[in-house]
């Protein structure tokens, strides 16, 4: 041992020190960054050597740089996010859907009021070319706000499609993020800094996948990540990405999911997809708006059947009969209801009495003035007009305020389990101030050390002069 | 537990979102003045409060129509006090006729003509589209004035009645009156011609119309299953609880005497079909039902198309002659139910008995009373009313005193047996009941008590013996005093018209006909009888409109209150509480404020 084993020991310090500074200012540089796990420059003692008078110490060297992170809390955090982010689409859709069926916005039930109305006050003067011109009026706007509702909410239903692809895209992207990090991982071979970076930016694109889908993952002996869909499809192997693809399904038109893998035919998994984004907007578009679709749809052509049925029967003022109210239709009936053709030439074939002598007569009047509190058949169920159309907004309104809570609800989970992992891998300025100067200090001392072997160096150096 | 600079961001964050959100929320309720704006707010309250909404339009829509229906009230109100005072002064004018001059005279002939002319504009009174009188066919003018200053009523049969408007859920009431209902009543009068030589009395059952089913006319169709009515006599109403009893309890079935319409209500639980079209139904037309088929749903009414009791008697004699003596020297006359149509072969006049010479036939057909339960067959041949009474007494034996009113000429029986005795007029064997002028409804008498009969005694108009579906239990007798009968004289049994009888007062007052004037002076009564029981219609309906309107209002106000109640929010608290979250909006950011200082960075050099 001598003057150079100092000097060998000084310089391994401040190697260790300003690599320990290195991996601080790596913290504090990325306190904002999201995702990040804080890094940790572990350092140990240099192995001692064997002197004549024992073992003597050999300076410090830096073990690794780790990273500071929980491997199950990240776990959990992904599982969150996938509830959080399948909660917050349904309460986005389902606010935009209960502003389409708000009662104060589409006037659905005050218009089928007035419609019934106008039937009434016609039934008290059947000979009034006003009150049928007020009929056939109310008639078209009952028509107009169903055709409007209907439009608006394909218009949603549209768009959570669309958005099943794009979401698509993404989750591709992210699928080749994740393999592209890896490679990297792979590359580097490395527990180093480097390596520990790739890991938590894999991890971060693995966030955001989890909360687009459900998926399953596992880290591989090497730090690298498979990915697979939540009933065990491979989505990213090593560096190899499976991509996901949308395509329309003849038999509703909506983007399903697909899968190739390494076989020629690719599988439809939109049935496997149990969670995340992805999964709302499929539920929303086939089964949530297709829901209040078929409500409308069956709300119109109840209107259609049954005002027809009496109407038909009954004779207009210049006693025509056999006219239809409502344009008749088989299909499709909230996207197409509208006056008949008759009515919107001409509201004197509006039929009120059914006999065609008996002009004043309001028979038929009456009958079409009772159906909106009558018991009539929408959608297989006896009930009526106005409690069909309130209940249409009572449902919006449970399932937008559930959507709503339940988002709140994962989203307050989702801080507690953040904050769980920043308590873990978090940067707190404080701590990093302090380890800089602890850091600062001993780099300053090492440096001395360096100092006092050169001044050693130099009084060896005089002696052989 | 360590502390990360994002963990302190992140929770400063989330409570100023937080806090942001309820501040906005409360902005809104503030702004509106409602708790639930949106349907998440309360799904429940809000769909409630669109079915209140609902209820609170058509609370406006009933009210609507009632105002209406009360606007047709005091139209009808005005018009009926119009007929009351021409009424009145026609049965003034009627009165003094007898005394007054020639030029009088002439000034109650213009005063009618004027009258008529009135009447017949009030009674095709308008209101905007509709004349108020005009029923089903309102779009015209339902009457129309003659040159001869007769009205005709140009509503069809089945078009007559006024309609029904909603007065509340589920609630129709009658929207007015129809034309009919005002000028004409639902009891028979009878009166000779105005032009008629003969001056004498005539007699006739006019308020003892009855339903006769027969053999001919006793089916009912109802899912093209028959279902048979029993034979029988029958008020309108006695009738409708025949056609209750045999349809089964899940029908039941009225009688509007106001229309003289049978209302039949389905209560079962599934649509029936009542087959009128069906050649079996033969009891259609007795009923007042069109031959078309009715599907009446559950709980659903089926009513008569037309009126079932306007059945007309016109009466023309044939052969001159006088009213009493030997029945086969007075005059004859002839009847037709058809408005003149057809008219029957001719017979001889009738006086019910009242005359010397008899003219009550008793035969195989109409020979047989009951007492407590025991047939008593009288003995065939033709009688006087007096005679008859004899035969009765003979046949009953001891104990019995019968008598025949001239002047009424109605058949009294008193039992002077010691006891109780009955006779059976209800019992189908009771073939005497008709001719002798009983109801078919068993007299109980005590011992010293008198049956009398319930009409005129005689035959019937068609001359038979028993009612059938011809006569309808209607007789018409002249008197015994010596008017002669000439040919042409004409005379007639139906429904009170009130244009008729103000164009016979016209023509009677014309001509100078004072015997047709006293004789006839009673139908004034009658009409002004008719006339009060519309106004008093009209009053019931506007007092129902109102007090419907009230409760109404009533409701309405509940509503309102209801609404008040889920919906309102109290904005002192409300601003109380915005109040509060501000401060802790503005002591969030002041705490964050101070972590900032207490950061490391802030010591160090």
């Amino acid at each position: 041992m001598g003057i150079t084993s100092i000097l060998n020991i000084a310089r391994n310090a401040l190697f260790a020190q300003q690599s320990a500074l290195q991996v601080l200012s790596n913290n504090i540089a990325n306190v904002n960054t999201p995702g990040y796990a804080r890094q940790t420059a572990v350092l140990n003692e240099a192995d001692s050597v064997m002197t004549d008078g024992g073992l003597l110490g050999n300076g410090v060297r830096v073990e690794q740089i780790i990273s500071n992170y929980d491997k199950y809390l990240e776990y959990s955090m992904a599982k969150q996010y996938t509830s959080m982010e399948e909660q917050m689409t349904y309460e986005k859709f389902f606010t935009r859907i209960e502003s389409v069926l708000d009662e104060g916005n589409s006037q659905l039930t005050s218009n089928i009021t007035a419609f019934f109305n106008a039937w009434q006050t016609l039934s008290a003067d059947p000979l009034s070319s006003v009150a049928r011109a007020d009929v056939a009026m109310n008639g078209a706007n009952v028509a107009q706000g169903i055709r409007n509702i209907y439009t608006q909410l394909k218009g949603l239903q549209a768009e959570a499609d669309s958005n099943v692809a794009s979401q698509i895209t993404d989750i591709n992207n992210l699928l080749a993020s994740i393999a592209e990090f890896n490679k990297k991982t792979y590359e580097t071979a490395v527990d180093g800094a480097e390596g520990s970076s790739f890991k938590t930016q894999g991890l971060a694109a693995l966030q955001e996948l989890s909360g687009k889908m459900n998926i399953q993952y596992f880290e591989d002996q090497n730090g690298g990540l498979t990915v697979m869909t939540g009933d065990g499809k491979i989505l990213v192997e090593k560096g190899t990405v499976y991509e996901l693809s949308a395509q329309k399904d003849v038999a509703d038109n909506f983007y399903h999911v697909y899968w190739q893998g390494n076989s020629v035919n690719s599988v439809d998994i939109s049935g496997a997809v149990t969670g995340g984004s992805l999964k709302s907007l499929m539920d929303l578009r086939s089964n949530q708006i297709n829901g209040f679709i078929d409500d409308i749809n069956n709300l119109a052509q109840s209107l259609m059947t049954e005002v027809n049925a009496v109407h038909s029967t009954g004779y207009g003022a210049g006693g025509m009969t056999g006219v239809n109210f409502f344009e008749d239709m088989t299909r499709d009936f909230a996207a197409n209801l509208d006056l008949s053709d008759e009515i919107k030439a001409d509201s004197r074939y509006i039929a009120a009495s059914s006999s065609a002598s008996n002009r004043s007569n309001n028979d038929i009047a009456l009958v079409l003035a009772g159906l909106g509190s009558s018991d009539v058949t929408i959608g297989g169920k006896t009930t009526t007009y106005v409690s069909y159309s309130a209940s249409i907004a009572s449902t919006v309104g449970n399932l937008s305020r559930n959507a709503s809570n339940l988002s709140q609800y994962h989203q307050n989970l989702m801080e507690i389990v953040k904050n769980q992992r920043e308590s873990v891998s978090g940067v707190s300025i404080d701590e990093e101030m302090s380890n800089l100067i602890k850091f600062q200090y001993a780099y300053q001392a090492s440096a001395r050390l360096i100092n006092t072997a050169d001044a050693l160096m130099q009084a060896l150096m005089e002696i052989a002069r | 537990m360590r502390i990360s600079e994002a963990m302190r961001y992140r929770l400063f964050q989330s409570c100023i979102s937080n806090v942001n959100r309820r501040l906005t929320d409360l902005e809104k309720k503030i702004s509106t003045g409602k708790n639930i704006n949106v349907p998440s707010d309360d799904p429940i309250i809000f769909a409630r409060t669109v079915e209140y909404d609902s209820q609170l339009s058509l609370g406006t829509q009933f009210n609507d129509n009632l105002q209406r229906l009360k606007t047709l009230v005091g139209i009808y109100d005005s018009s009926l006090t119009n007929v009351e005072s021409n009424l009145k002064q026609l049965y003034e004018m009627a009165n003094n006729y007898d005394t007054a001059n020639a030029a009088l005279r002439q000034s109650y002939v213009d005063g009618l003509e004027n009258m008529i002319e009135q009447l017949a504009t009030v009674a095709n009174t308008r209101l905007g589209n509709m004349y108020v009188f005009g029923g089903q066919q309102a779009d015209g003018a339902p009457f129309r004035l003659n040159n001869d200053y007769s009205v005709s009523y140009n509503v069809s049969a089945d078009a007559e009645d006024a309609t029904d408007i909603f007065v509340d859920s589920g609630q129709l009431g009658k929207f007015g009156l129809s034309g009919r209902e005002v000028f004409y009543g639902t009891s028979k009068v009878a009166f000779g011609d105005v032009s008629n030589t003969y001056q004498g009395d005539i007699y006739s059952n006019t308020e003892s119309f009855a339903y006769v089913i027969g053999a001919a006319n006793r089916a009912i169709m109802v899912n093209g299953a028959a279902v048979s009515l029993t034979t029988g006599v029958y008020t309108g109403t006695a009738l409708a609880k025949e056609i209750g009893s045999r349809l089964g309890p899940d029908y039941s079935v009225a009688f509007d005497s106001a229309t003289r319409k049978f209302v039949v209500t389905n209560n079962g639980t599934a649509s029936v079909t009542f087959n009128w079209s069906n050649a079996g139904a033969t009891a259609a037309s007795t009923l007042g039902f069109d031959a078309v088929d009715s599907v009446v749903g559950a709980g659903e009414t089926e009513m008569s198309d037309i009126d079932s009791g306007r059945k007309s008697f016109l009466v023309k004699i044939i052969a001159g002659g006088a009213a009493t003596g030997t029945v086969a020297d007075r005059a004859t006359y002839s009847y037709s139910i058809d408005g003149g149509s057809t008219w029957s072969a001719a017979m001889a006049v009738s006086t019910g008995g009242a005359d010397a010479t008899g003219d009550i036939t008793i035969d195989g057909t109409n020979d047989t009373l009951y007492r407590n339960g025991t047939a008593v067959t009288l003995t065939n041949g033709t009688y006087t009313g007096e005679a008859l009474a004899a035969e009765i007494q003979a046949r009953l034996g001891a104990g019995y005193a019968v008598s025949y009113n001239g002047e009424t000429r109605k058949f009294s029986t008193t039992n002077n047996t010691g006891g109780v005795v009955t006779f059976n007029w209800s019992n189908a064997g009771a073939t005497a009941a008709g001719v002798l002028g009983f109801d078919n409804i068993d007299s109980v008498l005590s011992n010293g008590d008198a049956d009398t009969g319930d009409y005129d005694a005689g035959m019937f108009i068609d001359g038979a013996g028993t009612v059938n579906s011809t006569n309808n239990r209607i007789k018409l007798a002249f008197g015994t005093a010596d008017n002669p009968l000439v040919a042409s004289d004409a005379f007639q049994v139906k429904d009170l018209s009130v244009f008729e009888l103000l164009k016979n007062f016209k023509d009677a007052f014309d001509s100078g006909n004072t015997t047709w004037i006293a004789k006839n002076i009673t139908h004034i009564d009658s009409a002004r009888s008719l006339n009060s029981k519309n106004n008093a219609v009209v009053a019931f309906e506007g007092t129902q409109a109102d007090k419907l309107i009230e409760n109404n209002k009533t409701r309405a106000n509940q509503i309102e209150d209801e609404k008040t109640n889920l919906l309102n929010a109290d904005t002192a608290t409300l601003g109380t509480e915005f109040g509060v979250l501000l401060n802790t909006y503005q002591t969030l950011l002041s705490a964050f404020s101070k972590i900032q200082s207490i950061s490391i960075l802030n010591y160090l050099n």
